[in-house]
């Protein structure tokens, strides 16, 4: 039962001047875009999700200006709302639900298991083209007229009084889903059918069990989705009056609906990034995280346990009081493997070895803005506080921390942490390590003082307000330009580092996990041969490794 | 410990499972089964027995269900993992239904004056008639 | 620690499967078939929560409005739904039978277990070509032209019933549909003797597809046609 101790520096493949690695396997559009590589698939949907997210920010930077001022004079009323519309389901749908699992999961899952691919290679390919189809149609939606009805189309107004583009965002969202459903089905498969020998669940590295967590909820609350967004197309169409009262309808039906899969979307988006810190945290402490087990499971519960609290989105809009206060004590119930896993990852730091690179500062900004996000869920948990506090800019301010600081860090963490062995390169630490002290500190100042405002009544989701609110705006405002340098430049020189950065070796980090033990960038098929795991624990490092990093 | 779970099966582990063949007999039985609980729910559903309609009828339909899944299926010869994923989908599918009527049928249990009436009435209190205009 | 080893056993070991080349990813033919197997049967988890939506918007609206969808299911047509039932009852049995046929090796009878599904699925929906039609004809269809003579209040509801059962009853037919384009496929694999005892994952996994969509029917028959009683054929 000793840990066998690893020589993490050397890879299992030697590599050779005549192996070609993914990249350089085949030439040619054709080869990329009909290929059935994870890899490549990877970098598809890493390509098409960093255009997404430079179209959501465009509409949260023109938000964000015309909040300036209290009247409403960059953007009439009715464009500012289809600005937070189109920021809202381009940020949720076509960037933050796909981000890690498509990018980074697609890439690393089927290494970290040891495998040569996912179950289900084609159907990978055609994810990422429903994703593409899906993308189109809601961009065409947005700039052929755009929508107005937030991204949550709340009926009646999504089906029947507003005269935007609800018809072909619906359809689009519902589309995108499908590739979403189709990513989860494929890692599920795969981590259950396609581990490798001696690679049992439970030495299996964390970021494989947040993404099956995020697989299971991907599967199961993303139909509801689907068939919800349909019944309001066909609503725009038909007149049925399935969510209108003046025919026995019910509008809080579709809220049911829609927040049964769009809460436990919230968990699709962070539980990737919680998987993304446990390896970095490992990774640049030299250690296997503090209570493994019960970080490997609260991932699996977050996924379970978020499909019981949805009720906590219709606190104000009708729902019985009685089952609003069962929601009310589940969401608190909820934070707590959250918490856990946040207490595990300190424990980890503490007599770790720590090492302040890039995605280390990522994984230490994630901790604790994701906690201040959290705990101001919490707030909201709670009935009577969530009632003065819904539709303001602390609900705005909360879920930011979560998404923004939670999970974009967790993103960009992931990326600077991977990108060595994905492009080869290394990019430059000292720009690196600025830009993530330029966002951490850009999003600060972006968002805190929304908390504020919001305490104080600001309402969200209107292109005007009460000039008390306006230092706070301007504030954040400030904050946003800050946050925005600090996005375009990894964007910099992370390209910049593709042609002219410094070659990676294998394993620059010296980190313990299995896709570190092949060439950078791998080659085609991932490993010589099947990979055989002989050792206890995912992410253990010797003495040695410990103290001199 | 090492888990030693393995689960790629290089042909020695191939569970008698999923490969046992079910004889053809098996299926006709089922068919003759589902084919009599079919008449049987047609008929019931002709009885007038007020609020017990309802719930017989769902019965029926479950046990009916239960021999597809198990024969046709072949769920009974599964493994556990299978179905666990079978269980999983009507288990969720139950907490969705469960938990969205908790709201419908208790909304009148605690007076809120926030909530909708049914059949919806306008600023007099008048019930809106449910046509289409 | 953490080896890498060529695997050898790749094609030795299958059994079932044995000789048949499976795709790259996989180390087997076994390991390929246990996946499509738990791929499908994931798949049809999903297929439970879409359908399980619009039973939830049925459940809701029946709650309230229990004595409208009793008038409006009057409508329906029994007879035409318990022949539907049955067909898609022998359309299962015929799938099951075909997917023996296979395991046996037992070419023709696959073939013609195949083109029984099929024939039975195109009887269903010719069935349900003419429950629409009839439906539209007497102004039943959700929409503009929706009527409900016989008791104008309640018409609100009445067209909740009836968007529900062209809802559900339309994505079931729209899956019986497919399902009849991938048999016909599974028709054309068997022709060409691609299908038998050491291949029959494409047969396997088809039926499992078509024994949920006639789980579906099961459920919607007796929620859709047999509310609370019926006065007679």
């Amino acid at each position: 039962m000793a840990t066998v101790s690893r020589p993490v520096t050397q890879p299992l493949s030697e590599p050779t001047r005549a192996t070609p690695n993914y990249l350089t396997a085949t030439w040619g559009l054709k080869s990329w875009l009909f290929t059935v590589d994870h890899k490549r698939i990877g970098i598809l949907y890493l390509i098409s999700i960093t255009i997404m997210f430079m179209i959501g920010s465009a509409a949260a930077s023109m938000m964000r200006f015309e909040l300036l001022t209290p009247q409403s004079d960059l953007l009439s009323p009715g464009a500012y709302n289809k600005t937070f519309t189109a920021h809202g389901t381009v940020m949720v749908f076509l960037f933050l639900v796909p981000s890690i699992p498509a990018t980074l999961g697609n890439f690393f899952l089927p290494m970290m298991v040891g495998a040569r691919d996912v179950a289900f290679p084609r159907l990978n390919l055609l994810s990422w083209y429903v994703y593409l189809l899906g993308s189109i149609l809601v961009l065409y939606a947005l700039f052929s007229g755009g929508v107005d009805t937030g991204w949550t189309f709340y009926t009646p107004l999504s089906t029947e009084y507003s005269v935007t583009r609800v018809l072909p965002t619906a359809v689009g969202v519902l589309i995108v889903g499908f590739s979403s459903i189709l990513t989860g089905l494929n890692f599920i498969v795969t981590i259950h059918k396609m581990r490798a020998p001696g690679l049992g669940w439970f030495n299996m590295q964390l970021f494989l069990w947040s993404i099956y967590a995020t697989s299971l909820i991907q599967v199961l609350a993303t139909p509801v989705l689907a068939i919800t967004l349909a019944l309001v197309a066909i609503e725009r169409v038909l007149r049925v009056g399935i969510f209108d009262p003046s025919l026995g309808g019910d509008p809080l039906l579709f809220q049911h609906m829609f927040w049964f899969y769009s809460h436990p979307a919230v968990y699709i988006m962070i539980l990737p990034g919680m998987g993304v810190i446990s390896e970095l945290i490992s990774t640049f402490t030299r250690r296997n995280i503090f209570g493994y087990k019960f970080v490997a499971v609260s991932s699996v519960a977050i996924a379970v346990y978020g499909f019981l609290v949805w009720g906590h989105h219709l606190f104000v809009a009708g729902q019985s009081v009685y089952a609003a206060l069962v929601f009310s004590v589940l969401s608190f119930i909820v934070a707590i493997p959250s918490a856990i896993k946040v207490f595990n990852w300190t424990a980890t730091l503490y007599k770790g070895s720590v090492s302040f690179n890039t995605p280390m500062l990522y994984a230490l900004g994630f901790i604790g803005l994701f906690t201040v996000g959290g705990l101001t869920g919490l707030f909201l948990a709670a009935l009577a506080v969530d009632v003065p506090l819904s539709d303001t800019y602390f609900v705005v301010a909360h879920f930011h921390y979560v998404m923004v600081g939670g999970m974009l860090l967790a993103f960009l963490g992931g990326l600077h942490y991977w990108w060595p062995k994905m492009t080869g390169k290394m990019y430059n630490e000292f720009l690196g390590r600025m830009s993530a002290l330029i966002i951490f500190l850009g999003f600060n100042l972006t968002f805190f003082p929304q908390f504020i405002a919001g305490t104080l009544g600001m309402n969200r989701r209107y292109a005007t307000y009460d000039p008390t609110y306006q230092v706070y705006n301007v504030l954040s405002t400030a904050g946003s330009t800050i946050l925005a340098l600090g996005f375009m430049l990894p964007v910099g020189y992370l390209t910049w580092s593709m042609l002219f950065g410094a070659k990676a070796g294998p394993n620059p980090w010296g980190s313990a996990g299995l896709e570190w033990q092949t060439q950078s960038p791998p080659p085609t098929e991932n490993f010589d041969g099947t990979p055989i795991i002989r050792y206890e624990h995912p992410h253990t490092y010797t003495q040695k490794e410990q103290v001199l990093g | 410990m090492a888990s030693s779970e393995h689960t790629l099966a290089h042909g020695d582990e191939s569970s008698a499972g999923h490969h046992q063949i079910v004889s053809w007999r098996v299926y006709a039985a089922i068919l003759v089964a589902l084919l009599v609980l079919t008449a049987v729910t047609v008929a019931v559903a002709g009885v007038e027995l007020g609020a017990l309609n309802t719930p017989i009828a769902i019965s029926i339909a479950v046990l009916k269900a239960a021999l597809v899944m198990a024969f046709f299926m072949n769920v009974r010869n599964s493994s556990p993992l299978l179905r666990i994923v079978v269980a999983a989908g009507f288990i969720w599918f139950a907490i969705m239904i469960a938990f969205t009527m908790s709201d419908f049928i208790s909304r009148d249990w605690i007076p809120n004056p926030n909530a909708p009436q049914y059949p919806a009435t306008d600023g007099a209190g008048e019930a809106i008639p449910a046509t289409r205009p | 620690m953490a080896e890498t080893t060529h695997t050898t056993a790749a094609h030795a070991a299958d059994d079932v499967h044995g000789g048949h080349h499976h795709a790259h990813q996989f180390d087997s033919a076994e390991q390929q078939f246990q996946t499509a197997e738990l791929g499908m049967w994931v798949f049809l988890a999903t297929e439970v929560l879409t359908f399980g939506g619009l039973f939830l918007a049925y459940i809701v609206y029946r709650t309230l409005y229990p004595d409208a969808f009793f008038e409006a299911s009057q409508h329906q047509d029994v007879a035409l739904g318990a022949v539907n039932t049955v067909v898609l009852i022998v359309s299962s049995f015929t799938m099951a039978l075909g997917v023996w046929a296979s395991q046996m090796g037992r070419r023709s009878l696959l073939m013609v277990c195949l083109l029984l599904t099929i024939f039975f699925a195109g009887v269903f929906m010719v069935n349900k070509g003419f429950e629409y039609t009839a439906h539209w004809n007497e102004h039943l269809f959700p929409g503009a032209n929706f009527r409900f003579e016989e008791n104008p209040a309640i018409e609100g509801p009445a067209e909740l019933f009836f968007f529900l059962y062209f809802a559900m009853t339309g994505l079931h037919g729209l899956h019986v549909t497919i399902g009849i384009g991938i048999m016909l496929w599974l028709l054309y694999m068997a022709y060409r003797r691609r299908l038998g005892p050491s291949y029959y994952t494409p047969v396997e996994v088809t039926g499992l597809y078509w024994h949920f969509v006639d789980l579906v029917w099961i459920f919607l028959f007796p929620l859709l046609y047999l509310i609370g009683g019926f006065r007679g054929f």
